[in-house]
Order: C-alpha cells, then structure tokens, then sequence
C-alpha cells in the first residue's frame, strides 16, 4: 500500500528559541513544545495516543524517556519510544507515526523535542568513543562536516562565498521571523567573509547556533484531520538512507552520488511529484555546506553543481527555490530541524505573512544526522514532501 | 611545551584492544577478512562486505594518502591549547580503510589533498602537532616505523610511558 496521504499534520508548536534559557529543563521545553503543537491541532492531550520524542544524547542513562515524558503530560500511550537519528530525527519521526497509525496502533502521535544545553543535573563530560577522533584533537560535529566541505571543495571547486550565500540567505528569512535567534541581525557575504574560522574551512557563519528550546508536531490519520481546527497538511511522501559513505572507499559520493539521493528518490516516487513541483524547501542546514550537498543529492542541482546553484538567491524567498523560510538552524534556531516541519507547516497553510512563500502548496523537507565524530562516522539522510 | 591538562588517552574497547596493543609494538594493525580479502577499520567482529567473521589482524604497509583535512583555530579540548591552529585529516591507508590522523612535518599550508603519507610513529611525551620543520628540510624517503629519537621532531600524538603510543599517519614522502 502506498502511504501516500494517509496522514497529516494537524498541530505544530515551536517555544521561543535562544542562545540560554536558565530554568526550563530539556523535559520542560519538550513539554511546552507538546502544548503548543495539540492546542494548535485544536486538540485535548487525551486525543493524543502516542508520542514519538528525540532521544536525549547528554549524558547520562535516560531509560524510558518517552514513556516519561507522556506521564508528565498525563497521556497514557499506545505507541511510544525515544528515536535517535541525530538531525534526521524529527522526519524520521513523522514518518515512524505515520506507520504506526496506519498499522492501526494509534491514531494520534505528537512528535516532540526538548533541549536545554546547560543542564543543571547533567556535568559535562565527554560521551564514549572517541578513541580514533579525540587523540588527534578532534571532537565535536563541526569537524567532519569541514572534512566534508574540504573534499568538495577540492573535487567541485565549491567555495567559501558560495558557503556564504546560504548563510545570507536564511538570515534574511530569520529577519522576518521574530521568534528567529537571530531576527534583528542582518548579514551580508563581506560579514560572512570576515568571519572567523571554526574549524577550516567552515567559518562561525557556516555553523547553526546554540539554541535552548522545545517544539513538537501532532501527526494524525487523514481522515481525522479533516475535522480538526486547522486546515490538513497531508504527508505525501518520505525516505531515508544511512550510511559511512565519506568513510567508505567503495561508497565514494564523488564517484557513486550522494547516499541521499536514495531518501529523495523514495520520496518522490511514494508522492508522484517531481523536483519541479516543490513550492518551499526547509533543509536541514546545520552546516552552509550540508545545503550544497543535500541540493545535490536530492536531485535539485547535478553532483558538484550546488555551489553555483546557491548563488544569485535561488534559495531566497522570490528566488527559484525558497528555502529554510523561517531562518533554519543556521538563523533561527536549533531545534535538531523540528522547527523545519513546523515552518513547512505554516508554509502550506499560508500563515507565514512577511516570509510567505508565493502559492506554496508542496513542501519539501529534511533531516541530516549521524554519529560524525564516533567511529565510524556515518550520515543519515531523511525526506519529507508535505502538500496540502 | 607540556600541558598542564593532560592530552586525551584512547580508551580501547573489546574490538579495539588488538589495534592499541599493535601501536604498542609500533604496529599499525588493521582487519583483513580471510572469506574475501577486504580491509577494514574501524575494528569489529565482522567484514562489512561479506559478513565474514573469519579475520586476521595484519600489519598496513604505513603508506597512505590525504582524503580529506582540516585547520582547528577553535579550542575543543584543553590539552590542544598550544597546538592551535592544528591540522586534523582523513587519510586513507593504501589497504583502503580510512581514519583520522594529524599530519606532522609539514606545514598547515602545504597540505593538499591526495598527498602521499607514511607512517611514524611518536617517542616522546609531547605533542608537537602544527610545528614542523621547512620545506627544504622536509624528510625524503623515511623507513617505516623507525622510532624518532628523543628530541627530534616526531609525529608523537600522544604516549604514556610504555603503555599507549597514538598512530599518526604523517610525514609526506614527496613534495608537490
Ligand atoms: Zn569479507
């Protein structure tokens, strides 16, 4: 059976998002995330029969997270569990409850996260394996996506100002979003330029930000969206691929494609659309250079070409393909790309006013994730195409 | 100079022990699968071509290229305060695997993609990435794991008395 719009979205929610928040703990911003998204559905939290959250990764052992979190929110469940994909995780969420209530499980699962990265009950401290990374200095996320963007660089002659032209682009967009980090901060490539390296060749503009906060989405069958408060915003189409590819000689992307190519391509098929009939695009941009990759990979520009494609505004709202309209995890926030789906949401329900997308009716969305500082690095790839 | 914060010490598990116990003895062991011949790393119980568990640890040749690099200019770990800007690279060893390994005797600038590496192996109680000799006094031809004498200029990461001596895939053998 084709899963194709059988499900929708009802609810999204978002908390406001900054750099720290003292006093809200990562369950209190996934429960506020929680609220948000079901009183948006128009819904009671005794409508809701499951719950999907990101797995917490600070340390520490967090056995029955999901569980706990439903009891805090006093939701006795059907279906259940924490999910760890990295930045793949909220679309491979949507995704895991769309299967669950079209196996019957469930017919309500809100999807939620938290993060609260100052933790009072958790001291920092480095997570296991990190015995083939840390030796040599390296720790961290950032540097293998600089490896990554090394590589490109070196094989597509993709450069620092096309990196650049991505982060200006979403910061444009976060400056019509006043719940964005950095609304009220404009950048320009010369700001972008002069900004200082992280770790070379990615500059502290190339990174997303630091960002307390929470938010959560209710997925729901297509049949009871239709009578809720808001009008449905139907998931027609997903995948995922996962793998070692930059680790593995025999898995080259510079020679076979990007594994994500995969995750697009399953997408595309399960909604009979194609690339040309995507209205808005949210890419999980945790890096400028995971944009040029993902374009690539998702068939929006040929291997190599996702330099040149970001230039001249193409991802601007009015450009060819507007992108990551409410500033993405570069400008907006954090949010381990939840507030991608919740932007994709609003996108396709026209409620987005200064930063609306022109006519938008399908959007298509990503998560990126993996264990990149853990051997062996891998990166996770995940899709979804929403329509209204 | 020494660090007042100590350099991070690997940490072996079940699968990695064999590797470590290796640098120990200035090997540079990876897994090779007996069902059909494929390299791998990081280890594990089983080839990731074929499944196979039939494995043996066997000595890389040291001889490895540039995959992919990096300049740290941000502090991540105390212990790497001095080194800052440091290299941080992927190479790939000539057997196939690939792994991360800082590149020494060369300057942060010389590097390039591609670039042939060999193995040496670090003696010494510093760290010493990011500082390298010039170009023209660069090493030619260097036999493979010949500890470097005290004092030289070394590819040491990182070794605690005689227990662990990190590997560093370093040292190009030919100039650009
Ligand atoms: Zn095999």
């Amino acid at each position: 059976m084709n899963p194709k719009d059988t499900c929708a979205i009802a609810g999204v929610g978002l908390t406001k998002l900054a750099r720290r928040t003292p006093g809200v703990s990562s369950i209190g911003f996934t429960l506020e995330g929680c609220k948000r998204a079901i009183e948006d559905a128009g819904l009671t939290k005794d409508d809701v029969d499951g719950l999907l959250v990101v797995a917490p990764t600070q340390a520490g052992e967090r056995h029955g997270w999901a569980t706990r979190i439903a009891a805090y929110l006093g939701i006795s469940s059907n279906f259940t569990a924490a999910v760890e994909c990295g930045g793949a995780t909220p679309t491979v969420m949507v995704q895991m409850a769309t299967m669950a209530i079209n196996a019957g499980m469930c017919h309500t699962v809100v999807c939620c996260y938290g993060w609260q990265n100052n933790p009072v009950d958790v001291p920092p401290s480095l997570p296991p394996g990190l015995e083939f990374t840390l030796p040599y200095g390296d720790l961290a996320a950032i540097p293998f996506k600089a490896q990554i963007a090394r590589r490109h660089m070196h094989d597509f002659g993709t450069t620092s100002k096309q990196l650049g032209a991505v982060a200006v682009a979403f910061r444009k967009h976060a400056n019509m979003n006043p719940n964005a980090q950095m609304y009220g901060k404009p950048m320009t490539l010369e700001d972008h330029q002069n900004s200082r390296w992280v770790v070379e060749p990615l500059r502290l503009f190339d990174c997303c930000l630091l960002t307390d906060g929470g938010g959560a989405v209710v997925v729901t069958s297509a049949e009871r969206a239709k009578d809720m408060k808001n009008r449905p915003v139907y998931i027609s189409g997903w995948g995922q691929a996962h793998s070692a590819e930059f680790m593995s000689p025999w898995r080259d992307p510079q020679v076979k494609g990007w594994e994500g190519g995969k995750a697009a391509d399953q997408a595309f098929n399960m909604a009979g659309l194609t690339r040309k009939d995507i209205d808005v695009c949210q890419f999980y941009d945790g890096f400028t250079i995971l944009v040029i990759i993902e374009l690539e990979a998702y068939g929006f520009c040929k291997m190599g070409e996702g330099g040149p494609f970001v230039e001249d505004g193409r991802l601007e709202l009015g450009g060819e393909l507007p992108s990551n309209t409410a500033g993405g995890l570069l400008s907006e926030g954090h949010t381990f790309g939840m507030a991608h789906i919740v932007e994709g949401v609003r996108q396709l329900r026209g409620e987005c006013g200064e930063r609306q997308a022109k006519d938008a009716e399908t959007a298509f969305i990503t998560g990126y994730g993996g264990a990149p500082h853990e051997y062996p690095p891998t990166l996770s790839y995940s899709t979804l195409i929403l329509r209204r | 100079m020494e660090t007042k914060f100590p350099p991070p010490v690997p940490t072996p598990t079940e699968d990695s022990q064999p590797f470590w116990d290796g640098c120990k003895r200035r090997e540079l062991l990876i897994l090779k699968c007996d069902a059909c011949g494929h390299y791998w790393f990081p280890p594990s119980v089983l080839c990731p071509k074929c499944m196979s568990m039939n494995r043996q640890w066997v000595k890389a040749s040291g001889k490895a290229k540039v995959y992919s690099w990096t300049i740290f200019h941000q502090l991540y770990y105390p212990s790497f305060a001095d080194k800052i800007p440091y290299n941080v690279a992927i190479v790939e060893l000539e057997e196939g695997p690939r792994m991360h390994s800082n590149i020494v005797e060369c300057r942060n600038e010389d590097i390039y993609i591609d670039m042939p590496l060999e193995l040496v192996w670090g003696s010494k109680l510093k760290i010493l990435i990011g500082t390298c000799p010039s170009t023209s006094q660069r090493p030619g031809n260097r036999s493979l794991s010949k500890p470097q004498k005290e004092n030289e200029m070394s590819a040491v990461i990182y070794e605690k008395k005689d227990h662990i001596a990190i590997v560093t895939i370093s040292m190009p053998w030919m100039t650009r």
